[in-house]
């Protein structure tokens, strides 16, 4: 693809053939941060990038990450406009804490010194970092309620980073529409990270530039799978071509529609899809008694995923109940997914082949 | 497994990344905290960027990060030792001789098409091991301590003057107290298996003595053990898959088995229902139907609750429960002990039982060999029997008794205000359980708390009235793993190929002899069971509760009555002196003997000071004192190896080969392949055991010494310990142990024969195909086949073995003395005793989310997913009512000590409750480890012994030193704060 020098029309940019996608379903999501681990150990542990989680996992409700994202702006006003946002500093993104192993372990202090991290912001201790606020929730006693969310780039139809750069740094990659912020063309200007509402663009003090999830391209042009999604234990995750009708992955989000962008109203047309939490934990009443729904209030939901959110919760209450009276339901079997391989259909090689088998 | 790159491990790593390693670490002028490694990767990456600069493609630009998906080399990976539940397979991936990453391999196959397969298989402590080799954790040098204990004062010494200064002192306490001196802590697998069994062989060949892991942790449940004579019988993970209701409680496999997890919530999807029982709602609850917060401790209030309405509203499957339990036996309502054939028959066995046979309106012997019975058992009613002295008794079936108990004590409203789930619940639960395949897991929660026992004598009574065991999708899962490789490699005296396994099959086949000579109807596997306790004492396996008590300063906090259960009213001490009287606790289990100390202690692998409750403000008392020597082999600074005399550094995963231990739930071995040499001078363990061996021998040998005499009486020479401990020097070295345990596996048929060391490097794993030819495959009771999910039972239920228990069967009724005294000898709930004081706070735990034990909390890139530091969980509103803030730093306190913590606030802990998870001790202020106020109280009953199941043998019997949830405890500001 030929390079697009500033000024060149953004619509040269988000031209692509093909679309790339993930479903995340969140009722198997249990915050363990592989996915996290996964991400950083491949992309991001280099100087720079140490706060970066491209992919994150957060508790929901809570300040997210980057903290408070959902309240910085960015994104599209109704009119399709360009809404203004705000930067993520260092500390929003997570911080990158340091600890003092040499001083407790061989500092000849005993007891005196111990263990504790130290923010790379403050050089104090931490008052916050990433995850911060795993396991807290909302919700009161005896009715709290959480679930898991991990995020990501959307690797949207129509990213805001790509509308903002004034250096036609970032596009979308024609053969599988995969948003990329070219390394050399960036100017670190961070116009991207204000744009993008869901703070997924990170900046690199080292080198003076703005990085974000490349959705595994190395991987997937082999036929691997992105390692967030293959390395998930909860198998949440469903990754490949949004229009291939073999996968799973379309039949859920396009032929079965139970899988919902986050935040459709911020106007960006994501492609990573979420199947809601539904069937959640059943309330109690004020005595005790197990109520009639779940604890999980629609409105909650619905603030996440759009208006739409609620037909799906239903669509998927009936199916698993055609389970439980033993009849089949394709919804559910899909969403078991019984054979690992047919999450990633077109991505299912092995990653140490380097797709060579 | 195929390599396509040039291999740097076996040619030397290439300078160049290195220098680019150690230029980028030194010259950065970077306010971030630096990954130690990121910067060869930085360098790299930075140059491929500024070259694809004015190109005129987006194309190149991608190269950037094509380059870093580079590799040299990938070799298979593991760290399931670890945590031993898994046995995730990985690939790991080397560049410039550095592991930079790994990834599960995802090649496990599912046992059958129609069930979720098991990949990928690990979680983010395995994705994250290789951050552990290169963590400024790892030890790179044998030190010795300068200052004092703990002070982190060290000195570098050589190999040799570290080995030849703790034979010296192993010598020392030998010639003081013979090897009774020799306290190896309880091993752990965090070393792999071949580590593992390197410090049990050493101890063995030594004399030593080593307390029970299994115990020691708390992972012993006792009152499945009391009920099924047995513990470890578990499924695996697609049995979940057959259940139509799934009961997880005690647990958080959210945090404690992610690898796993998946089976629950596709099991969901295909429509069963999950109800988790916990107090709070924690991270699996998220994905619960029903979330049932109980009060902590009270687990046998609420099944006694679901028993009483499944017998009240006729839901009792009676037929399993006639043939599977005791409750069709007849018991005398004087006694209240079992009628017996002695009394009965005026001759016989005490231990032959009756029941009332319904089909011939008589008395009838309960067959001892069979469950199968031909009359049909009555369970009410009571009857009058005459005894062969002409007197009369009544009699009347166990089941009577207890429907009795359970309508005055347990209907859904009473068990509702002690365990505060609604009576509706409780019934709710009752039916549900009553009308589907219910599958439970029972967490080691449940084997620390004090009369968790009783709570899983009654869970276990619900599953039995239900029927809900020995069939596809039920059962509980109290871990199962085929371990014979492991315990005969601990304590042959051959290899294979020279008859080691022979001599092992001839003991056994002569033992058996002699106790079918006494008991004709005895089964294969109470024979085993005889076995093991032979075993156990032959290897120096003693129970920690008892060492502990006798020398390490636990005799203050087991002896104080206000903390131990008024209704049995014996302290451990009285208890102990009974036991002792009565023949239950001999020389075998009170090691070292009285009157004797322990002087060198060995660690390999494991956290004394962490896991042991309170250890970590008894054992600097009492146990440091008497010690000459404190050493450990580790591949990390532990909390512990911060207290030792002397530390030797180990190599680690991906730096020797080795093989995983896995359970049932995971039903397959993962290989390790040697990826990178250790760092530094660390060793790998099977070798630095021998040759301190050697050096204990060089040691004796410099002192005129020759040999000396062990517990048992018999003489070992000093100089025959190597060739002992080598099998004169077969296995001389590691890849030559690893060699011979995995020819163990397959001569007990844990995996298909063919299977070798070769075999393993090239495949990377190997099904299980059996639990092995001793002991666990008769205590599953199952013939395991690889390609069907897998549950235990079913020779009990479908072959009507009899179980290993006094009656031979599900025993729910034990009506020893102690039990009768205490009033246990049916379950009931009982109240925890105030363990720390009389304070409003009970506090809980458990394994962390983000590492196994301590291995990985202090590992910065898992360090960096949370707070970094030490948390308690507390209820939101009753930190508002103390004024504590959410990251506030407080003093948590009992009546026996303190610490501080970092407060969290959540709506998701239960009012009144607090939760710290495992953390290291030097991550505590002042190095105070919260752990110190967990007590960690034995239950002084659990020393009831010559009965039946009451008995000691490795990972089964005896009290655990380990009852901390719920122990009493109460939160107030910092004396800064409150000043």
């Amino acid at each position: 693809m030929a390079y697009a020098p500033p000024g060149a029309s953004k619509d040269e940019l988000r031209r692509h053939r093909r679309q790339l996608a993930n479903i995340i379903d969140l009722n198997k999501c249990m915050g363990c941060q592989t996915c996290t681990v996964a991400c950083k150990s491949l992309w991001t542990n280099r100087p720079g990038a140490e706060h970066m989680r491209w992919m994150n996992v957060t508790t929901f409700p809570g300040a997210g990450y980057p903290r408070d994202y959902e309240r910085m702006g960015g994104g599209y006003a109704a009119d399709g406009t360009p809404a203004p946002g705000a930067l993520t500093d260092l500390s929003a993104c997570g911080d990158a804490l340091r600890f003092n192993h040499a001083e407790v372990f061989f500092g000849a202090q005993g007891a005196q010194r111990h263990l504790a991290p130290t923010s790379a912001v403050t050089g104090e201790a931490p008052d916050w970092s990433y995850n911060w606020d795993e396991d807290e929730g909302g919700g009161q006693w005896p009715n709290p309620y959480f679930f898991y969310l991990p995020r990501k780039c959307y690797h949207c139809d129509n990213p805001p980073c790509l509308e903002a750069c004034t250096h036609n740094a970032i596009y979308k990659r024609e053969q599988d529409g995969i948003v990329v912020l070219d390394q050399s063309r960036c100017r670190g200007d961070r116009l991207c990270v204000e744009a993008c509402p869901y703070k997924a663009i990170y900046y690199n003090p080292v080198q003076e530039t703005s990085e974000k999830c490349i959705f595994c391209y190395p991987r997937v042009e082999q036929g691997i799978a992105p390692a967030c999604d293959r390395q998930c234990p909860g198998r949440t995750r469903l990754f490949g071509y949004l229009d291939d009708e073999r996968s799973a992955l379309h039949k859920l989000v396009v032929v079965h529609a139970v899988a919902l962008p986050l935040h459709p109203e911020f106007g960006t047309r994501p492609n990573v899809f979420y199947v809601p939490p539904f069937d959640t934990a059943r309330a109690l009443t004020a005595e005790g008694a197990l109520g009639d729904g779940g604890r999980l209030a629609l409105e909650v939901l619905a603030r996440l995923f759009g208006p739409q959110v609620g037909e799906v919760v239903e669509k998927l209450r009936a199916e698993r109940a055609k389970r439980q009276r033993g009849e089949p339901s394709e919804i559910m079997d899909l969403l078991i997914g019984r054979r690992f391989a047919d999450r990633f259909v077109g991505f299912d090689r092995a990653p140490h082949t380097g797709g060579e088998t | 497994m195929a390599s396509r790159r040039p291999d740097p491990t076996r040619d030397a790593p290439p300078d160049l990344g290195r220098r680019r390693f150690l230029e980028a670490a030194g010259g950065s002028t970077l306010a971030l905290a630096l990954p130690q490694l990121g910067s060869a990767l930085g360098a790299s990456f930075l140059d491929a960027a500024l070259a694809a600069d004015g190109g005129l493609a987006y194309q190149n630009a991608e190269d950037v990060y094509r380059e870093q998906w580079r590799w040299d080399k990938v070799t298979w990976g593991c760290h399931t030792n670890a945590c031993l539940p898994n046995s995730c397979s990985f690939h790991v991936f080397v560049k410039d001789g550095i592991v930079w990453r790994e990834e599960q391999a995802a090649v496990n196959l599912a046992s059958d098409p129609r069930y979720p397969d098991y990949n990928p298989l690990g979680c983010q402590k395995g994705c994250a091991f290789h951050a552990n080799l290169y963590s400024e954790e790892r030890l790179l040098y044998p030190l010795k301590r300068v200052g004092e204990r703990g002070s982190g004062a060290w000195q570098r010494i050589t190999w040799d003057e570290a080995l030849g200064e703790i034979a010296e002192k192993i010598v020392d306490g030998i010639e003081e107290f013979g090897p009774d001196s020799f306290l190896l802590d309880a091993p752990h697998f965090h070393g792999g298996s071949v580590a593992y069994v390197g410090a049990l062989r050493f101890n063995a060949v030594l004399g030593g003595v080593t307390p029970d892991l299994s115990v020691l942790i708390g992972d012993y449940y006792k009152g499945v053990s009391d009920t099924m004579g047995k513990v470890h019988t578990g499924y695996s993970g697609d049995n979940l898959f057959d259940a139509e209701l799934i009961i997880m409680t005690c647990a958080n496999w959210s945090y404690t088995y992610p690898g796993l997890y998946h089976f629950i919530t596709e099991a969901r999807l295909n429509g069963s229902e999950l109800v988790l029982v916990a107090p709070d709602f924690n991270a699996s609850a998220v994905h619960a139907d029903f979330h049932l917060p109980l009060k902590p401790g009270t687990d046998a209030a609420l099944w006694l609750g679901v028993c009483q309405v499944m017998i009240a509203e006729g839901l009792v499957d009676r037929a399993f429960v006639k043939e599977q339990t005791d409750l069709a036996l007849l018991r005398r309502i004087d006694t209240g002990r079992y009628l017996r054939q002695l009394e009965v028959e005026g001759s016989g066995r005490e231990d032959q039982l009756y029941f009332w046979d319904e089909a011939s309106g008589a008395l009838a012997r309960a067959p001892r060999d069979s469950l199968r019975f031909a009359g049909e058992q009555a369970l009410e009613g009571r009857y009058e029997v005459q005894l062969a002295d002409g007197s009369t008794v009544a009699v009347e079936p166990v089941f009577a008794a207890l429907k009795r108990q359970l309508d005055a004590d347990y209907t859904p409203a009473k068990a509702s205000v002690v365990c505060g789930v609604h009576g509706s619940a409780i019934a709710l639960l009752a039916r549900k359980m009553a009308t589907r395949r219910t599958a439970s897991y029972i967490g080691f929660n449940s084997a620390k708390i004090y009369h968790g026992d009783l709570g899983e004598r009654a869970l276990l009574l619900a599953k039995g009235l239900s029927g809900n065991w020995g069939k596809p999708g039920t059962g509980w899962n109290t871990w199962s793993f085929p371990g014979d490789h492991i315990g005969q490699l601990v304590a042959m005296e051959a290899p294979c190929a020279r008859g080691g396994l022979d001599a092992a099959q001839a003991d056994y086949a002569a033992l058996a002899a002699a106790l079918r000579a006494a008991d004709p109807e005895i089964t294969e596997e109470l024979i085993g069971i005889e076995a093991a306790k032979r075993y156990t004492a032959r290897i120096g396996i003693v129970p920690p509760a008892m060492l502990f008590y006798s020398h390490c300063g636990f005799q203050a906090l087991y002896d104080e009555r206000r903390w131990q259960d008024p209704a049995f009213g014996k302290t451990f001490g009285e208890a102990l002196a009974e036991g002792q009287a009565r023949g239950w606790w001999t020389g075998d289990h009170l090691r070292p003997a009285p009157g004797k100390h322990p002087r060198v202690m060995m660690i390999a692998a494991s956290n004394p000071m962490r896991r042991v409750r309170s250890g970590a403000a008894l054992f600097p008392q009492h146990l440091f004192p008497k010690l000459g020597m404190m050493f450990a082999i580790e591949p990390r600074m532990s909390f512990s190896a911060l207290h030792c005399d002397i530390v030797l550094p180990s190599a680690w995963y991906y730096e020797k080969a080795d093989l995983s231990l896995p359970s049932t739930g995971n039903p397959r071995f993962a290989f390790i392949d040697q990826a990178v040499v250790p760092p530094g001078e660390a060793r790998i363990e099977w070798e630095i055991f021998a040759d301190l061996m050697r050096a204990v021998g060089e040691a004796a040998a410099r002192r005129g010494l020759v040999s000396y005499t062990d517990a048992f009486g018999a003489t070992r020479r000093y100089d025959a310990l190597w060739q002992r401990y080598t099998m004169d020097g077969h296995l001389h070295s590691h890849e030559a142990a690893l060699a011979e345990l995995v020819e163990v596996g397959v001569r007990t048929r844990m995996f298909a024969s063919g299977t070798s060391v070769e075999s393993l490097r090239r495949d990377g794993m190997v099904e299980m195909v059996g639990h092995g030819e001793g002991l666990m495959k008769h205590t599953v009771a199952n013939d395991y086949d690889p390609r069907k999910p897998f549950f235990s039972l079913r020779w009990h239920v479908d072959d009507k073995l009899p179980f290993p228990t006094y009656a031979r069967r599900a025993q729910f009724y034990l009506e020893h003395d102690w039990y009768l005294a205490a009033g246990e000898a049916l379950p009931v709930y009982k109240r925890q005793p105030a363990i720390g004081g009389e304070h409003p706070f009970a506090l809980t735990g458990g394994h962390p989310r983000h590492s196994v034990h301590t291995v990985h909390l202090a590992q910065p890139l898992l360090m960096r997913l949370h707070r970094g530091q030490p948390v308690m969980h507390m209820n939101d509103e009753d930190a508002a009512r103390r004024g504590i803030a959410n990251g506030e730093v407080v003093e948590l306190f009992n009546d026996f000590a303190d610490c501080e913590v970092m407060v969290r606030t959540s709506p998701s802990v239960a009012p009144g409750q607090l939760v710290i998870y495992m953390w290291e001790g030097h991550q505590y202020r002042e190095w105070k480890i919260h752990d110190r106020l967990l007590i960690g109280q034995a239950k002084p009953l659990h020393l009831a012994g010559g009965y039946g199941q009451l008995r000691y043998y490795v990972f089964n019997g005896s009290p655990g030193p380990t009852a901390d949830r719920g122990v009493r405890v109460d939160v107030r500001k910092r004396r800064a704060q409150r000043a």
